[in-house]
């Protein structure tokens, strides 16, 4: 009896409750991430009938002509856009870190667009400009767009700020001193960038090439749009699975899929720990030397790019305004009315992803927050929070298109046969599928990992003697992260919700094979309209979801300024 | 209300690290006690068993009588403070110190008397509405100690605590640290690896050493009669001489024997037991010179020694690099080391 009470007396409601949250995530993750992608890989291995299958599947797969060359255009697209957005984004950082150049934050902002805008918009917008009837094609600039040509230039534009963001950090983490040496030295311009410069990036640089391959490699809304014949994988898994019903096929598909990214996942785990290392405390910061010719070059250089781009946001604007191009150039506002669309109900749809964003970024930031919170601040469970951590980050390595796929496997069963055995588990989540919420499920796995690692960075900045002070108190942990940790945290909080609300909002690689007549959101119908020859609607819808992103942005901006501000 | 502690048989091993190996201590109620030791020597494992923050591979902790071997930080009322302050940087000082008695059904005015009453006792009343960003790093250390007592601990845990503070400010911090501690008769545990913070400060000082206890004692005791070479050296400093100069010269005849360089008289005129030398190298030190004698013996080598000279005396007797000068031992003086 004593024994007991002992050991009670050693387990406080603290721990329990510590217990709680740390399995709670856990259980999430393994939940809705390690069970679909389990089942994506037991599919892969069976045939339709459930029975197994080892590698006939794949074999089939690779001895097909058509599979082939959907992989070798996948490739295709992925090397090229890679090069052409990563040297843009190589040009651009360096521009603007290292060059003279006027209204840097609002070069940087422009840059940046792209990511507040479903990748269709780029289509459409692309369309307009080169399309049969485009603008540029009746001046007379023709180029191929249906097919490569469109795809590469929208992948170059999605990847483009990825790799930016990449790069301006590993720029702006440069020892001036080294450049003095350099210059006592009298070490030429030249020189100096490639041995200086260029090695300093390397890091960087490996990671926005792998990250860029990934991106292009993986997505499904450019290739959908102006894709026309030519073929890709993240195309070919959605006709498998949403076309022919064929599961089986599509999770060989999306096991091909992982490779890059799970290659460009350990290159990043790699890179971004000797980055960390390679930059010491006692660096000083790099200045800028005025040069007039380079400066200028650098300013006209990021004059086009900033000029291209707004072009591009400003014909998918033009194109929601007017009534039919090219026959009714009549201004109007008839697009924005989404009542009626080929796909339905657009208000419907609207409403739905807005809400489901708002839904993903509250759980999502909560869930994420705790997660880290759990991992950072707590030396109990060691086992499980390296393990928990393992499956935070590991979203990294899935695309888009996996998730979906993944997700689609394990909702749509009503019941799992356990292998060799007569028995089967009913599903208890069978019952979300088809609504919005296995959409909102699908956003908080896919996005999970960038916010974790903003919770980590920000609890890793505060003394963790914090909570043994409070320990030593007898103030409950949970008192002192309400009123000490959060706080610290406010700014970091902000941004995981808004990448979460803003990713959530626009992204379509993983809704589309979630999709529901039933529970319509607006990027899927943003596709289905497009593809019914509703063009105008659906760039005025492309249009509303980056207006509020964008909105939602500045409302961080002003926060967040206001914040560093008043410290 | 002041507690003993004590520590019996406690091993800790991480993974194929042994930090503590089979330590034994006894803390008396009331004393300052301080773990003393080179970095790695497992003086903090120590002090993280003792708090709770870790649990011991093997061995018992007690807190009084009780044992407590296991039970968790916040069941063992101790308080704590760290070399970083670790004070909470979005709330004022006041609010740092209520923060343990905010948690307790406490009448917010007795909140109010406790808490102004210890802004009294580290003289800064007139800061505590300050952020710990707005004060000086000795100011946030006084705050810590503050809110470290608020809470009426049983005993004190304190991590390299003046380790971050100016020369100046940690001197001034000491004696604030020990007047406070000896008023409360506080059982108090410092971590700390300098040698003269343990010195002025600890009842007694437990000197560790690749996770065990070297010796533990007074400082006197420690500094006069070191148990063990490693003390010895550890702790002010000293000339060895190996144990068969030792037997040639008769200074003992068991092993190793030492003598600090403050005991070694210098003087000009041959006494009975002294040695002839000569001075290599005179460095002024401030209080007194580090003067360096070889003592050239062909039978069984040179004996270098570093002999410390007052100032004064050294002023007065104006000794020159290359001289001659005879050496005295004191027999009293010499350390003998088996």
């Amino acid at each position: 009896m004593s024994m007991i009470r002992e050991k009670l007396e050693q387990i406080t409601r603290e721990d329990i409750m510590r217990f709680v949250a740390l399995y709670s995530v856990a259980a999430f993750l393994v939940l809705f991430l390690v069970c679909p992608l389990c089942i994506l890989f037991a599919k892969a291995f069976q045939y339709k009938d459930g029975s197994f299958a080892g590698f006939t599947q794949f074999i089939k797969y690779f001895s097909s002509n058509a599979m082939v060359y959907s992989i070798s255009n996948t490739f295709f697209i992925a090397i090229v856009s890679t090069i052409i957005a990563v040297t843009l984004a190589f040009l651009f950082a360096y521009s603007l870190s290292r060059k003279n150049v006027p209204m840097k934050e609002f070069f940087r902002y422009v840059g940046m667009v792209p990511l507040f805008a479903p990748t269709m918009l780029l289509g459409i917008a692309l369309i307009y400009l080169f399309g049969n009837k485009g603008m540029l094609t009746t001046l007379g600039i023709q180029i191929p767009l249906y097919g490569k040509v469109g795809i590469i230039i929208a992948e170059s534009i999605y990847c483009f700020p990825v790799a930016t963001t990449i790069l301006m950090v590993a720029f702006s983490a440069a020892d001036n001193r080294l450049y003095e040496a350099a210059d006592t030295m009298g070490t030429s311009a030249l020189r100096k960038m490639l041995t200086i410069t260029i090695p300093n990036v390397k890091y960087g640089l490996i990671s926005a090439i792998f990250v860029a391959f990934t991106y292009s490699f993986t997505d499904f809304g450019a290739p959908s749009v102006v894709g026309g014949n030519f073929n890709v994988l993240a195309t070919d898994v959605y006709k498998q699975v949403v076309g022919q019903q064929n599961f089986n096929m599509g999770a060989v598909v999306g096991i091909i899929l992982l490779f890059p990214a799970v290659l460009s996942f350990v290159v990043d785990r790699i890179t971004s720990q000797k980055q960390s290392a390679a930059i010491s405390a006692k660096s000083v910061p790099y200045q800028i030397k005025p040069h007039k010719i380079t400066d200028f070059v650098a300013t006209v250089f990021c004059s086009i790019v900033a000029i291209a781009m707004i072009l591009f946001f400003a014909v998918a604007l033009f194109a929601s305004l007017i009534k039919l191009w090219p026959y009714n150039l009549t201004l109007t506002l008839s697009n924005y009315d989404l009542s009626h669309v080929s796909a339905g109900n657009g208000v419907i749809g609207f409403r739905n992803s807005v809400l489901i964003s708002l839904m993903t970024a509250f759980l999502g930031t909560i869930l994420t927050f705790v997660g880290a919170y759990m991992i950072e601040k707590n030396y109990r469970f060691p086992l499980s929070r390296k393990i928990t951590y393992f499956l935070s980050i590991m979203p990294l390595a899935i695309p888009g298109t996996v998730v979906g796929l993944s997700f689609i496997l394990f909702f749509n069963a009503s019941a799992f046969q356990i292998p060799f055995t007569d028995y089967s588990i009913i599903n208890p989540f069978h019952s979300i599928y088809g609504t919005i919420w296995i959409i909102m499920l699908a956003n908080m796995v896919h996005f999970y990992s960038v916010p974790f690692s903003t919770a980590t960075t920000a609890l890793k900045r505060i003394d963790r003697e914090f909570e043994t002070v409070s320990e030593s108190l007898n103030v409950p942990f949970y008192k002192t992260l309400w009123r000490v940790t959060l706080p610290m945290c406010f700014p970091a909080i902000c941004e995981m919700w808004v990448y979460f609300f803003v990713n959530s909002l626009v992204t379509i690689s993983a809704v589309v094979f979630l999709y529901f007549p039933t529970a319509p959101i607006a990027s899927v119908m943003i596709v289905s309209m497009q593809g019914a020859g509703q063009t105008a609607p659906a760039a005025a819808m492309c249009m509303v979801l980056l207006f509020i992103n964008l909105g939602v942005r500045l409302i961080y901006e002003i926060i967040h300024r206001r914040q560093s501000h008043g410290i | 209300m002041s507690v003993s502690l004590k520590v019996s048989d406690v091993s800790k091993v991480f993974e194929k690290n042994v930090a503590l190996n089979n330590v034994n201590l006894e803390i008396q109620a009331g004393e300052f006690v301080c773990l003393l030791g080179p970095s790695g020597c497992g003086k903090s494992t120590l002090l993280r068993l003792i708090a709770g923050l870790d649990r011991p591979t093997s061995g018992q902790i007690y807190i009084g009588n009780r044992e407590v071997t296991n039970l968790p930080p916040s069941r063992r009322n101790f308080g704590i403070m760290f070399q970083s302050y670790a004070l909470f940087p979005n709330l004022t000082a006041y609010e740092n110190v209520a923060y343990g008695l905010r948690n307790k059904r406490m009448k917010k005015s007795d909140i109010d008397a406790r808490v102004n009453r210890l802004f009294d006792m580290i003289r800064l009343s007139h800061a505590k509405n300050r952020l710990p960003a707005q004060m000086s790093g000795g100011e946030q250390q006084r705050v810590a100690l503050a809110r470290a007592l608020a809470t009426e601990p049983d005993f004190l845990l304190l991590d390299e605590p003046l380790s971050a503070l100016d020369a100046k400010v940690r001197l001034s911090l000491r004696k604030e640290i020990c007047n406070i501690q000896k008023e409360m008769k506080l059982t108090t545990i410092m971590v700390t690896h300098d040698q003269d913070e343990a010195l002025t400060m600890a009842d007694r000082i437990v000197v560790m050493n690749k996770s065990v206890i070297m010796q533990s004692g007074t400082p006197e005791e420690i500094y006069e009669h070191p148990e063990n070479p490693f003390v010895a050296d550890f702790i002010g400093s000293i000339n060895f001489i190996d144990a068969e100069k030792s037997k040639t010269y008769g200074l003992g005849d068991k092993g190793q024997t030492a003598i600090r360089p403050e005991k070694i008289v210098l003087s000009r005129k041959e006494s009975g037991s002294s040695l002839r030398g000569e001075i290599t190298d005179i460095e002024f030190r401030g209080f007194y010179d580090r003067v360096t004698v070889v003592i050239t013996n062909c039978l069984c080598g040179d004996i270098t020694l570093a002999v410390d000279v007052p100032f004064q005396t050294a002023k007065y007797m104006d000794f020159h690099v290359h001289e001659s000068v005879y050496v005295n031992l004191p027999k009293e003086e010499v350390l003998a080391f088996e």
